[in-house]
């Protein structure tokens, strides 16, 4: 017999008490693995969908409201595209922000995929899955896009000409895209797939009056720097020049009308002797009670128009304007505009300027030119045609300013110079409308072009493949998720094979005791012991493997719930090398370090004891450890509740809650070793019961803590979950009082009807309009990592007192007010709030940090985080003030996201909202609805955790089973010589349900006084009563649980 | 005391019956002493339990003071056993758990006995003191000789009083000095408070201590020559 054959023996003879040690190892392996594949699933799928999402796209040149030629694309062997958002109809169906894509034939060959045949042409369509789910289409069938045309110049500019202008396209879907052949194309970070629908670029370039231009251009390999400047031309800056015919001159023009600030700066410096223009509407010209509707007046530098010595506060009339208005030299005229002001709401101003001279409507002073095309005005046949993005009076319009239109257009009928204009009219997308030079400088336009760069255009290069990559590292790493939410689990599953095994140790004392007394050693016979263990637990871990296949797969459709859409499949099944090597190496470790610590002592018992006995009796010693460690966790817990408010919480009670779990198992500790019993005790079940229980201590506290911490894990989580109700009516919840989230595919402007937006009809409440800025959503819909969320702009005064601000920056006031007093005397940074979760969780960042985003202007700007919000509906983005984001991003445009007050008739709301934004692609959510979507993912992760904890609960529980087997297994004897003695039947089983019971009401005590102190801070206001049933209804699952498997393990080895 | 008449008792087993018992008859006085040997295997346990109302005869009857213990349901017989009958074994079975006293203490874990507890817990310390174990009240069983153990178990065997002591081999592990100690003890006990003493054991010397000797044979008692 060799030690391998003895050990065989060992394994075939015992197998049946070996299987218990097998399926806890199986299970434990299991959990353990899935947590892990888990993790490499999401990051698999992560990685394949950013590679979907981008196919062969190395670099992104992005335009987005600019656009560059397609000649451009040409030069960098890019594919252009032109893409803009919809909203796609089909029948009734609709879908709101669709990304709509005109493209060429060069698109295509960028998926990955098998590539999709060239030939997107007339009205055809291609679309993708999800578009074509959402509307439930498919090829052959007919769809129309609407959109709003683009306005070259933000349409909250003055003079930006009627935003109102709708587009229709009606086409035919010829093919759905797979997800490899584009059809997931999108340059956001997220898993989800857009909405998508491709069509050709011309057609599209044709229908938003930009014929040969693109917004997007998608490169295979990195877009050069050096080689995009040399290759941009001045029309791919937006910028042109215009012949002056009577100036023998030319005026460079932006595309914008107004001269972006950096162009306009570079300019001056390549053309020293340009002359500015800033022309301007003024509503009213009036002088000597007299007065003009509607005048172009000029901005200009004196020569030659303008006398040389022409002054600031001087104003030149024509001819016409001057017999209008019945003034000569020295009269005072006033002159009424409109700007843009503070809270971006047009403000009608006024300012007095002293005629200098009139002259005559000839010559330069006739000269068309001096007004730009502006959008509304330009090509209008009359006064009345106007409509250029202000709110006018066409009745004041008279015959003879319709006669001056029909004659001189748009000539201004006053000038004043520059610099006075500038004062006046200058706002933040610029201060000229063009730049006057000889014409012979129009050939020097490469010097120019040589001095700009794309950023001044508003022109980012993107590296689009290491954005994918990097946003494909999940800020939630899913292994460690699961392995912390299996932790108690593991931790059964593991004790429990432990426990089993340390049973067969035991069953067999007596062999060993045999085997010392024949001489082998101790030492020898553990190990022996030991190997047999590792070869089932080997195994059982194989087992655990193949099981942890199925059980990610049953774990990633749970996920799938939440973040995949219309149940369609998001993740991939995966399990890296790295994983199954680790897993399994670390997990029988585990096991192997636990089975020989709980067998450990088994190597230094006499032979003669084993002989003797088929069990250990251990003898209870009075540890001193006990009481102190009592002492110092009870310190620990006071400590970090006294400390709550510097660690937050949620944090500090949850160390609260944990120290007084151990303290609680110290003291019942303590008291299993202390106890004293009195002799009548022993003559009552109850007092036997107790005693019994303090027989073997370690057993007892094993049962008990696996109880009592399974209780404490799964009740203090049980406080996190979320619950809906009403308290989004509350201005400090999370709704911050509003009753409406309204996010649209078209900007809404500012106008002169109600609450001072055009929208289609009178919204039912106020609304709180929102410009929504460059980021990604990094809300908890977002499995990817988000460097910069999204920029909501709002006006931040109307969030004061609303929503929770849980901290703020530089000791500031904890309210939005933080916002306007950072310490940051040089205005270098956008102050923003953010959710407190999407800080810490996503972000990985802390108050005071900053994160760079890039402004119109392609430089880069700090945004500083000066406050959290408590869970919030603005979950995964940040919210800064408006006023100061419009000065970073001058070329935002426009409302997309709206908050929505209600009348108290939420249906009734809904519906007048929607009547409001119609076609304007609006998705209309309640904040009730966002909050609970929000909520539906932590409580998922909750469910998840309960499901496994609670299962690690049964686990324990089952082990208070075994135990109470093995107990009675163990004491047969006993129960034998007390049937002899005359004891009934039902004392006996009272004593031994009486020992679980005391195991389960120590357990569940300990574990219960932890959980409610961890979970203080956390009970919700309105969902308290939820809460606490829900934790009433599992203790009472708790309880029934653990006493099933203590009558079960009764019920297997009960003495008759 | 005891009467049992044509007592039998029989095993089925896979391949025959065995008939341990074949038609037994003992009478014993109350307050007499007796010894029952035999060769092992030859159903002396078997008598114990069938007169210690742990099991039944097959055919027969047992009369214990005027009782017919062989007719009596489970719970009468353990009734029976708690507040009539005294069992010593040769394993003493005392629970490691609990200390001498509360070992004394465990028969009325029953429930249902009439004394306060005080009073049996008094009993039980003056049966301590008598057996010899005043200065080993709080001693768990481990730190117990074997005879102080079987001392403890002849206590708790007499902590209700009984009229009746079955004892199943009470000397089986123990010295001759403290073989002659236990029956010292046993005999007067018989004396003293007039219980009956039935002792099953291979020891002759303890055996003939007692007034009879029966030696079991065939299934049967027969008086045995001294």
């Amino acid at each position: 017999m060799t030690p391998i054959a003895f050990i065989r023996r060992g394994l075939v003879h015992y197998r049946g008490s070996y299987l218990g040690v097998l399926a806890g190892a199986a299970l434990g392996a299991m959990v353990l693995l899935g947590a892990l594949f888990a993790g490499d699933s999401v990051k698999e799928t992560l990685r394949t969908v950013a590679e979907q999402r981008i196919g062969w796209v190395e670099s992104v040149l992005v335009g987005g409201e600019n656009f560059v030629t397609r000649d451009l694309a040409d030069r960098l062997d890019a594919a252009p595209v032109l893409q803009l958002q919809a909203q796609v109809n089909a029948g009734r169906a609709s879908a709101g922000q669709v990304d709509l894509l005109g493209v060429d034939d060069r698109f295509w060959s960028l998926g990955t995929g098998p590539s999709i045949p060239p030939g997107l042409d007339g009205d055809s369509f291609r679309i993708n899955h999800t578009l074509a789910r959402q509307l439930d289409v498919g090829t052959g069938d007919s769809l129309v896009v609407r959109l709003r045309k683009p306005s070259l110049l933000s349409s909250d500019a003055p003079l930006s000409g009627d935003t109102e202008e709708l587009i229709t396209l009606r086409g035919t879907v010829s093919a759905i895209l797979a997800d490899d052949q584009m059809g997931r194309f999108s340059l956001r970070s997220s898993q989800l797939p857009t909405p998508l629908l491709c069509l050709p670029i011309e057609r599209f370039a044709e229908a938003i009056e930009q014929p040969g231009k693109a917004n997007l251009l998608l490169s295979p390999k990195p877009i050069d720097p050096e080689k995009l400047r040399a290759s941009m031309t001045l029309a791919d800056y937006g910028l042109h020049f215009e012949p002056i015919p009577l100036a023998d001159a030319v005026a460079l023009r932006s595309n914008n009308i107004f001269l972006p600030p950096a162009i306009e700066a570079k300019a001056r410096e390549t053309f020293p002797g340009a002359r500015p223009v800033l022309t301007y509407l003024a509503n009213t010209v009036a002088a000597n009670d007299r007065e003009t509707p509607y005048s172009m007046i000029a901005g200009i530098d004196a020569s030659p128009v303008l006398p040389d010595d022409f002054k600031d506060d001087e104003i030149v009339l024509n001819s016409w304007e001057a017999e209008d208005l019945a003034a000569d030299p020295g009269d005072e005229v006033e002159l009424t505009y409109y700007v843009l002001g503070g809270n971006n709401q047009l403000d009608e101003e006024s300012a007095t300027f002293t005629v200098r001279s009139i002259i005559p409507l000839e010559g330069l002073a006739a000269d068309r030119k001096w007004m730009p095309d502006f959008p509304g005005i330009a090509e209008a046949e009359s006064n009345a045609d106007w409509s250029p993005g202000l709110p006018l009076d066409l009745t004041r319009i008279r015959e003879k300013d319709e006669t001056y239109w029909d004659d001189h257009r748009g000539t201004p009928k006053a000038f004043i110079t520059h610099r006075a204009a500038a004062k006046l009219w200058q706002n933040r997308w610029g201060s000229l409308t063009g730049l006057r030079m000889e014409s012979g400088l129009a050939g020097r336009s490469s010097e120019l072009v040589a001095a700009l760069t794309p950023t001044d255009a508003g022109l980012t290069i993107r590296n689009i493949r290491a954005e994918a990559s990097s946003s494909a590292n999940s800020p939630t790493d899913f292994a460690g998720l699961f392995l912390s939410m299996s932790f108690f689990l593991i931790l059964a599953a593991v004790g429990l094979t432990a426990m089993l095994f340390r049973f067969n140790v035991e069953q067999r004392n007596r062999e060993s005791g045999l085997l010392a007394a024949l001489g082998v050693p101790a030492k020898r016979i553990l190990r022996w012991r030991l190997t047999e263990g590792f070869v089932v637990v080997a195994l059982g871990s194989a087992i655990g493997l193949l099981l942890a296949i199925a059980y990610t797969r049953g774990l990633l459709a749970f996920l799938e719930t939440i973040w995949s859409l219309d149940g369609d499949r998001l993740f991939h099944f995966h399990m890296s090398p790295a994983s199954v090597a680790g897993g399994l190496a670390g997990f029988v470790i585990l096991v192997m370090s636990t089975i020989g610590f709980v067998t450990r002592r088994q190597a230094g018992r006499s032979a003669g004891i084993r002989l003797e006995s088929g069990t250990e009796e251990v003898i209870r010693s009075r540890s001193t450890r006990a009481p102190w460690v009592a002492l110092v966790a009870l310190l620990v817990g006071i400590g970090a509740l006294a400390g709550s408010k510097a660690m937050g919480p949620q944090g500090g009670f949850f160390l609260a809650g944990f120290a007084f779990l151990v303290a609680g198992l110290a003291a019942f500790v303590w008291r299993l070793r202390r106890r004293q019993f009195l002799p009548e005790e022993a003559v009552d079940p109850a007092g036997m019961a107790a005693i019994n229980t303090t027989r073997r201590p370690t057993r007892s506290l094993v049962v008990t803590a696996s109880l009592a911490a399974g209780v404490f894990l799964v009740i203090s989580v049980a406080a996190f979950q979320k619950h809906g109700g009403d308290e989004w009516k509350d201005k400090a919840s999370g709704a911050g009082g509003f009753a409406f989230w309204i996010e649209t595919t078209s900007p809404v402007h500012r106008g002169s009807g109600k609450k001072g937006l055009e929208l289609q009809a009178d919204p039912p409440a106020d609304l709180l309009p929102f410009r929504v800025g460059t980021g990604d959503d990094a809300s908890c819909f977002n499995l990817n990592a988000v460097a910069r969320p999204r920029l909501l702009a709002t006006d931040v005064s109307r969030l004061e007192g609303r929503f929770t601000v849980k901290n703020t920056v530089d000791d500031l006031p904890v309210s939005w007010l933080a916002v306007h007093r950072t310490h940051d005397p040089d205005g270098a940074y956008l102050p923003a709030f953010i959710d407190e979760t999407t800080l810490l969780w996503v972000l990985k960042k802390k108050l005071g940090d900053t994160l760079i985003y890039t402004d119109d202007a392609g430089r880069e700007v700090p945004v500083r985080i000066a406050g959290t919000l408590a869970g919030s509906v603005f979950q995964g983005s940040l919210v800064v003030d408006e006023r100061a984001f419009l000065q970073r991003f001058p070329k935002a445009s426009g409302y997309r996201l709206f908050l929505g007050e209600t009348t108290g008739m939420l249906e009734t709301d809904r519906t007048q909202y929607q009547q409001a934004f119609t076609d304007l692609g609006a998705s209309i959510t309640t904040t009730a609805e966002r909050l609970a979507a929000f909520h539906s993912v932590e409580n998922t992760y909750i469910a998840i955790f309960h499901v496994l904890g609670g299962l690690g609960v049964v686990l324990g529980a089952a082990g208070l089973g075994l135990l109470t087997a093995r107990n009675l297994a163990e004491r047969r004897e006993e129960f034998a010589m007390l049937r002899t003695l005359g004891i009934p039947d039902e004392v006996r089983r009272s004593i031994i349900l009486r020992e679980s019971a005391r195991y389960i009401l120590w357990g569940l005590g300990i574990g219960l006084l932890a959980a409610i102190i961890s979970i203080l801070p956390n009970l919700p206001g309105s969902g308290r009563l939820l809460t606490l049933a829900w934790i009433a209804a599992l203790v009472v699952v708790i309880a029934a649980n653990a006493l099933f498997w203590a009558w079960l393990g009764y019920r297997r080895t009960r003495l008759a | 005391m005891i009467t049992a008449h044509h007592l039998t008792k029989s095993y089925e087993t896979p391949g025959e019956t065995v008939h341990v018992l074949q038609g037994l008859t003992l009478d014993l006085a109350d307050g007499s002493t007796a010894a029952i040997v035999g060769p092992s295997g030859c159903g002396k346990t078997t008598l114990l339990n069938l007169l210690g109302a742990l099991d039944k005869p097959t055919s027969g009857s047992i009369e214990i003071d005027g009782l017919d213990i062989a007719q009596l349901s489970e719970p009468d017989a353990a009734a029976f056993r708690n507040h009539r009958l005294g069992f010593v074994f040769q394993q003493h079975h005392l629970l490691p758990q609990l200390n001498v006293l509360e070992n004394v203490l465990v028969p009325r874990l029953a429930g249902d006995w009439e004394e306060p507890p005080t009073t049996t817990q008094e009993r039980a310390t003056e049966l301590l003191v008598k057996v010899g174990l005043q200065d080993r009240l709080h001693h768990l069983p481990w730190q117990l000789s074997g005879g102080e153990k079987l001392r403890t178990a002849v206590a708790r065997a007499l902590i209700n009083q009984p009229k009746l002591i079955l004892a199943d081999e009470p000397t089986g592990s123990l010295d001759p000095a403290s073989t002659d100690q236990v029956a010292d003890l046993l005999l007067e006990l018989n004396r003293d408070q007039g219980v009956t003493l039935l002792v099953v054991t291979h020891n002759h010397a303890l055996a003939q201590r007692m007034s009879r000797t029966f030696e079991l044979k065939a299934g049967q008692l027969h008086t045995a020559s001294s």
